[in-house]
């Protein structure tokens, strides 16, 4: 092939690309010509001018700014965006659809401004849908002695280990078995039942406990190292952590989940993160599977102060409060079906109206709990539904022995909820644990998974 | 380093970032000529590798994949954020000297300070088009080969190797007073 000289190939033989055969012919020009050899210095002089332009160094806070971007799209992803499959599986952070994996979920509700007694209800038919489907799992269970699940029925072997799902596998809806003619059901309780075709609710999963008898969630302080409270699987478990900022705290929790392996259900909260209230507060919520280890080592490194400020007990809600936050609702249901399962006295009491749905047996146990009774609603149906129930809140601990005991013993019926921690703080800065909680020690049996509903919402 | 990431340990990707932040960062500074801009960029970039990780084969070199992904995030981004060039007419302006007067005679070489020289070639970088100065800088800046140019621009060597000599030529036609200053 015979090659043509031009300035072009001047320049790539600066560059040293151009082949031997390119490379006699400049060469030989060059030799011929004045003016080839001053064109070249010029190249030559381009080539020194650029690369005597300074280094630019990149700022030292993007590698922050780099993670806190992905931890952000991870949580609250895109509809388009798409994380490696690969590494959200392995870190623990795929999406789980709907809550109704086998283990437990963690609701996490985060509210931008407002306690979530004050927020209204979420518009996300993804929403409305766990809600109407728990709504029909009450009913069934409560119109069901012969109330069956069959996850619980099977072998942990046979279970799939917690955190990861197959690939591709949709989470595997609860199996009831109900008699439908003992379902004793109002109008209003057959048209809750209606479970959409796309709806899972989530699965009942083995009792396992409750609260510590002897923690009081509202007089700890930064620091305290508190025993471990049990939780039913079937328990829905609410933490409200004040928050400096909450995509902050949004990002800093997934991390922390990722970090645990725990699985987040990051299109619930997508959904949420799309809607707002009325006065422009937000709910976030994202479901995520927990084991009890999980969750310990979660809470225990909630400890940046420039983003948790604050753990308290979410108190008693009564059903007028809860009917502004479907995602609460939700939690209330879930909790109203472990107790009437349960059928445990135990320190949260469903509320009559719920109890109709759920046939709980349980009752108010202390003054607080009996004062929130005595709420007043507003409208009728809010009347017929007012009444409280007590969400339980899950702590890390360092003795678990005690706790591990009655796990390993099966059944127990739920500690009664402190009176005075209803509303109290846990703590006014991050809680920082003295040591690592083993919630599980070694040699005991692997306690049943968590459920649990975080409620985060922005320092005042 | 990235099968760790793949394998979950969110700490090798901060390696990563680490790793090649500086490298991506001062090379987008020449290709955006806006260091804003390229912190942008690099910081999208990251998080869009970190998301199509497990789509690297490795049949590239990681740089240039990630460079591939920078450089379809500084095209996103200029098409929504359209801003004003900056133009060697605006560095001068910017640097109080003018070169109305090529003459050597009446343009001493001590005016043409070396932040001066930089100021200019900056400007007249950033009026070449995004084509031209994008493969420049990645051929002076980043001593990249032509080929693994044209594997992060997509383009046949061929074209990178006629876009470089333009792009100098063009260049070197702004620059010429520098030349003749240096001269």
């Amino acid at each position: 092939m015979s090659t043509k000289f031009s300035d072009e190939l001047l320049s790539a033989y600066f560059d040293g690309e151009t082949s031997p055969e390119e490379d006699a012919l400049v060469e030989q020009a060059l030799e011929n010509s004045t003016e080839l050899r001053r064109r070249l210095d010029e190249v030559g002089q381009v080539s020194d001018l650029l690369r005597s332009l300074p280094t630019e160094t990149a700022p030292p806070e993007l590698p922050a700014a780099v993670r806190k971007q992905i931890e952000r799209e991870l949580l609250l992803p895109a509809p388009t965006s798409a994380a490696p499959r690969r590494l959200r599986m392995r870190s623990g952070l795929a999406v789980a659809c709907g809550a109704a994996i086998s283990a437990a979920a963690i609701l996490l509700i985060v509210m931008n401004g407002a306690p979530v007694r004050d927020a209204l209800p979420l518009a996300g038919n993804q929403l409305q849908h766990r809600v109407d489907a728990v709504e029909a799992e009450l009913a069934d269970a409560a119109g069901s002695p012969a109330f069956d699940r069959e996850d619980a029925e099977r072998p942990s072997a046979e279970r799939p280990p917690r955190g990861i799902r197959p690939e591709g596998r949709p989470p595997a809806a609860p199996a009831l078995t109900m008699q439908p003619a003992e379902r004793p059901r109002s109008a209003a309780q057959a048209e809750s039942n209606r479970v959409p075709a796309d709806s899972v609710p989530p699965p009942p999963s083995p009792s396992r406990g409750g609260f510590a008898d002897d923690v009081k969630v509202g007089t700890l302080k930064p620091g305290d190292v508190v025993r471990y409270l049990e939780t039913s699987g079937e328990e829905v478990t609410v933490l409200e952590v004040t928050v400096i900022d909450v995509q902050r705290a949004l990002g800093a929790l997934q991390v922390l989940f990722a970090k645990n392996a725990i699985v987040a259900d990051a299109e619930t909260a997508a959904t949420a993160e799309k809607t707002a209230s009325r006065d422009g507060n937000r709910l976030h919520a994202v479901y995520v599977e927990a084991t009890d280890d999980q969750l310990a080592s979660t809470l225990n490194e909630m400890t940046s102060p420039d983003i948790f400020v604050e753990i308290k007990r979410h108190s008693t809600v009564t059903i007028e409060e809860l009917q502004a936050a479907q995602e609460t609702e939700t939690a209330r249901r879930q909790f109203a079906r472990l107790q009437s399962r349960r059928g445990s006295a135990g320190a949260s009491r469903v509320a009559p109206a719920v109890n109709d749905v759920a046939h709980a047996q349980t009752k108010p146990r202390d003054a607080d709990v009996a004062a929130d009774d005595e709420r007043t609603p507003t409208d009728s149906k809010a009347k017929d539904d007012a009444q409280s129930f007590q969400v339980l809140v899950t702590l890390p601990t360092e003795t678990l022995q005690e706790s591990a005991r009655r796990a390993g013993e099966g059944r127990r019926t739920a500690p009664a909820a402190k009176s005075d921690s209803a509303h109290g703080p846990i703590r006014s800065q991050p809680m920082i644990a003295k040591s690592r909680p083993q919630l599980t020690p070694p040699g005991e049996q692997q306690l049943a998974p968590l459920r649990v509903v975080f409620v985060l919402h922005e320092q005042q | 380093m990235i099968d760790e990431c793949l394998s979950g340990r969110t700490d090798a990707f901060d390696r990563l970032v680490v790793r090649y932040q500086d490298r991506l960062y001062n090379t987008l500074v020449g290709v955006l000529g806006s260091a804003d801009d390229a912190r942008d960029v690099v910081q999208d970039a990251f998080v869009h590798a970190y998301q199509k990780l497990d789509t690297f084969r490795g049949h590239s070199a990681f740089y240039s994949w990630l460079f591939r992904i920078a450089l379809n995030a500084a095209a996103s981004r200029k098409r929504k954020q359209r801003r004003p060039v900056s133009s060697i007419e605006s560095a001068r302006g910017e640097n109080g000297f003018e070169f109305a007067d090529p003459h050597p005679d009446s343009q001493p070489s001590h005016l043409l300070e070396r932040s001066e020289r930089q100021a200019l070639l900056k400007a007249a970088l950033a009026e070449l088009s995004d084509e031209h100065r994008t493969v420049l800088v990645l051929k002076e800046m980043e001593g990249l080969k032509y080929e693994e140019i044209a594997e992060i621009v997509g383009c046949p060597i061929g074209t990178v190797r006629s876009r470089i000599y333009r792009a100098r030529n063009e260049l070197r036609e702004r620059l010429h007073v520098l030349f003749q200053d240096q001269t």
